[in-house]
């Protein structure tokens, strides 16, 4: 009676133990660390650890409103300039108009929502397809972190440390952020309405509209949500490179959806865990923390993290198709 | 030439599963005749005609075109031996011109488009036709009638001896009906043989030559149209002249509580002025063909299609429908025709399915009270006789009959007061569709109120209290229970012909 035996994908064994996505990333996340640990000797050290704990929560936070946007059969490209976004904002917030850290954030929080909601709106009242909406506002939103800053970056010179370099004991404050929203993600898809909407509606929302649910409603709620995880990871980027660079979240759209696909999520929705999500954030830091240690340029990287997100949505695939 | 054979099928039988479709079918077309295929929805007309347009493959059997035994692999061979098939649902390209889909695949082309060539080329064929479409225009300006040209004169261009014709008047206009006789009779007159398959009997005898009529994958017999009648033709398709009425379960129907009452209700195009009124306890059947607009009077109910006028009221209130959030507050519940699309979410649990329209029963601030739910969908499952191993699994998993069942028991759950229910026995087996009914009749005993539609006449004709006909649009006829099947046959197959 285990829910999760019965109700997801992936392939079943006998004695009961089902291969999911996420097991399988999870495994291949594993597999992986201990190919580096082999070849390196500085992986398997607490110091590159806490290092790539760090690195992983700007795509981890943000990764757990996209899992909600791609379950529910969305999408959301303006993530990384709605980070970049509320980078500048939270840094302009206190340096220019000397707002207090605590008010800055819940400022920034509050107009992440709205960015979310202006996607949610561009979808559900004028009816443009996702990919079209969040293309424009990844366009729109990068815009005006620029006008607002001018181009120029806003220094954070000892100052507001808390959110991106902070620790608590031996764990990083960013890590603990991650933690909580991961919980909250876990909670929301589990227990509440909310997540069973967002079910509902990636795997058929004529049927759950066809039940007497309202659609839109949800469907606002679930980009608003991403808007606000995406400011939340913004908050802790400013803090972390103490500084509102305007171009500081470029690109980071793309890490965070291919974070989703890797841990398992259905890129045409119904399908995903927010578990899944974190697996798959951390391969691709492992594999950049990786060929890092290996002397392996950036340029190269791309190449690297493009072949392994092709590969894995790739063996998915297979999986399903036999499945047919 | 004309009586001389163009196309035999000698013992074609076909075998789905256990399921026998064809059993040792003889058909044969003369030039230049048009020979209508008739029988109830599954009878074995499509696949007949999906083995001769190369889409199946019989199990034995052999076909002769023209005395020559041939066999027909695929859709593309069948194309070569001149053999075409129109279907039902046009395949047509709406942004390309008229041109561009007769020849899709198939310009003479040296890289270039010809279009002066292409266009010409068009135009013949339309003209030989009799079709006044001009070849330039873009597909999606016309209407549906022409349309079905296009695509006939697409099957002409590949220089077709054989023509299928599925169901072309399901979703066209009487006078547009009118004009694709003359262009089936232009296309006879230049001895190009018809298969035309119908369920519009009426239509049958103003155009056919020979009739065939299958049931249950067995020809019965052909005849010559103008030795028989419709009252005939009925008896052959449905094999028999009674039907045993379901027995009557506790007498609610006559209380006078009028519980949905439609007035005037229009939709361009596809329902004119329908009015009448649901009981208290009745099951009201509607018997229409496919395409009479029975699916969108429910839809239209439900408020997931809009309506250009009438009144609607439920329990003497005016209700405007709007969205089927709003229906389901008002105490409307549909079983949509489409279950896997429109009925289920398929990937998630039967527990899910279940719950959907009763999620405010059960939630408290945004979180779900999960073991009251598990409870409220146990209780369904139990009383519908669903048969899974467990609520956690996954609704793709189960067979036709128990997804049906999840779809009534979405509304149980709410204890819906009025059910409309488009087709809810399609594709489920005997069993299960005796169990739909008896969930039918229990709803109806507890006061529910139930809106039935099926292509199944018999069916309607089974459960109903009162039946009324959909033709066209419009309602025909308003038949009392127990009325036989060949009069509620009659007017669902040619509309007011019959007053």
């Amino acid at each position: 009676m285990n829910r999760d035996n019965l109700s997801t994908p992936g392939i079943k064994f006998k004695n009961n133990f089902k291969l999911t996505p996420e097991i399988g990333a999870l495994i291949a996340l594993l597999a992986i660390a201990i190919v580096l640990s082999i070849v390196n000797q500085y992986f398997f050290t607490v110091s590159n650890f806490i290092n790539l704990l760090k690195q992983v929560s700007i795509i981890g936070i943000a990764g757990a409103g996209v899992t909600l946007v791609i379950i529910s059969g969305g999408i959301d490209l303006s993530i990384g300039s709605m980070i970049s976004f509320s980078v500048v904002l939270v840094a302009g917030f206190m340096e220019n108009n000397g707002m207090a850290p605590w008010f800055a954030v819940i400022l920034v929080l509050i107009i992440g929502a709205a960015l979310g909601l202006i996607n949610g709106a561009l979808i559900t009242v004028l009816h443009i397809p996702p990919i079209i909406a969040t293309l424009a506002t990844l366009i729109a939103y990068k815009g005006a972190a620029l006008v607002y800053t001018g181009g120029y970056a806003i220094p954070l010179i000892n100052k507001f440390m808390i959110p991106g370099r902070g620790f608590v004991g031996p764990i990083p404050v960013p890590i603990i952020i991650m933690a909580g929203v991961y919980v909250i993600g876990y909670i929301i898809l589990k227990y509440t309405m909310l997540g069973r909407m967002v079910y509902g509606l990636g795997g058929n929302e004529e049927a759950v509209y066809l039940s007497g649910r309202s659609v839109k409603k949800y469907r606002l709620i679930i980009y608003m949500i991403s808007g606000i995880t995406a400011s939340l990871a913004g908050v802790v980027l400013a803090s972390r490179i103490s500084s509102g660079q305007p171009m500081s979240g470029e690109g980071v759209e793309m890490d965070v959806i291919a974070a989703a696909v890797l841990g398992g999520t259905n890129i045409f929705g119904g399908i995903g865990t927010m578990g899944g999500t974190i697996i798959g954030a951390f391969i691709l830091v492992v594999i950049n923390n990786g060929l890092n240690l290996m002397n392996v340029s950036p340029y190269g990287q791309f190449i690297a993290k493009g072949i392994i997100l092709a590969s894995a949505v790739a063996i998915n695939s297979m999986k399903s198709f036999r499945k047919s | 030439m004309t009586d001389g054979l163009i196309l035999e099928m000698k013992g074609i039988s076909k075998r789905f599963g256990g399921t026998i479709a064809l059993d040792n079918v003889d058909m044969d077309v003369r030039y230049g005749e048009v020979h209508a295929l008739v029988g109830e929805n599954g009878a074995g007309k499509s696949t007949l005609m999906n083995i001769l347009n190369g889409s199946l493959q019989q199990d034995s059997g052999d076909i002769f075109l023209k005395k020559k035994k041939i066999s027909i692999k695929n859709p593309y061979i069948a194309q070569k031996l001149g053999l075409s098939m129109v279907y039902q649902e046009l395949k047509l390209i709406p942004e390309l011109t008229v041109a561009e889909n007769i020849y899709f695949g198939r310009q003479s082309l040296n890289f270039f488009v010809n279009w002066k060539d292409l266009f010409a080329r068009a135009d013949k064929v339309l003209e030989k036709l009799g079709a006044h479409i001009k070849s330039e225009q873009k597909v999606k300006t016309l209407s549906v009638a022409q349309r079905q040209q296009v695509e006939i004169a697409k099957a002409l261009s590949r220089n077709c001896d054989l023509l299928i014709l599925d169901e072309p008047t399901a979703s066209i206009t009487p006078e547009e009906a009118n004009i694709l006789f003359k262009v089936i009779r232009t296309l006879t007159e230049h001895n190009i043989s018809i298969i035309y398959i119908s369920h519009r009997l009426e239509e049958i005898f103003k155009i056919s030559d020979r009739i065939t009529i299958l049931r249950d994958g067995h020809k019965i017999t052909t005849l010559n149209s103008k030795d028989t009648n419709q009252d005939g033709i009925i008896k052959l398709i449905l094999g028999t002249d009674t039907l045993f009425l379901r027995e009557k379960r506790k007498q609610l129907s006559d209380t006078s509580e009028e519980v949905l009452r439609v007035d005037k209700l229009s939709i361009n195009n596809k329902l004119n002025n329908i009015s009448f009124g649901l009981h208290r306890g009745e099951i009201l059947g509607i018997a229409g063909l496919m395409g009479s607009g029975r699916t969108e009077l429910l839809q239209a109910l439900f408020g997931n299609l809009g309506i250009s006028s009438g009144d609607i009221y439920i329990h003497n209130k005016k209700y405007i429908p709007g969205t089927p959030e709003k229906a389901v507050n008002s105490g409307l519940a549909l079983v949509p025709e489409d279950r896997k699309n429109q009925g289920l979410v398929l990937g998630m649990s039967v527990k899910d399915n279940i719950a959907f329209a009763g999620l405010k029963n059960f939630y408290k601030f945004g979180f779900l009270k999960i073991s009251k739910e598990k409870k409220m969908v146990k209780n369904i499952v139990a009383k519908l006789n669903i048969r899974i191993n467990s609520i956690f699994q996954n609704a793709s998993s189960l067979s036709g009959g128990n997804q049906q069942k999840i779809v009534f028991g979405k509304w149980l759950l709410i204890d819906s007061d009025i059910m409309l229910l488009d087709e809810p026995t399609r594709g489920i087996d005997v069993g299960a569709k005796e169990e739909v009914f008896n969930i039918i009749d229990d709803l109806v005993s507890k006061g529910k109120s139930i809106i039935f539609v099926s292509s199944e006449l018999t069916e309607v004709i089974q459960i109903s209290d009162r039946i009324l006909v959909l033709f066209n649009g419009s309602i025909v006829k308003d038949l009392p229970r127990g009325t036989d099947i060949k009069t509620v046959t009659k007017y669902a197959t040619g509309g007011k012909l019959y007053e």
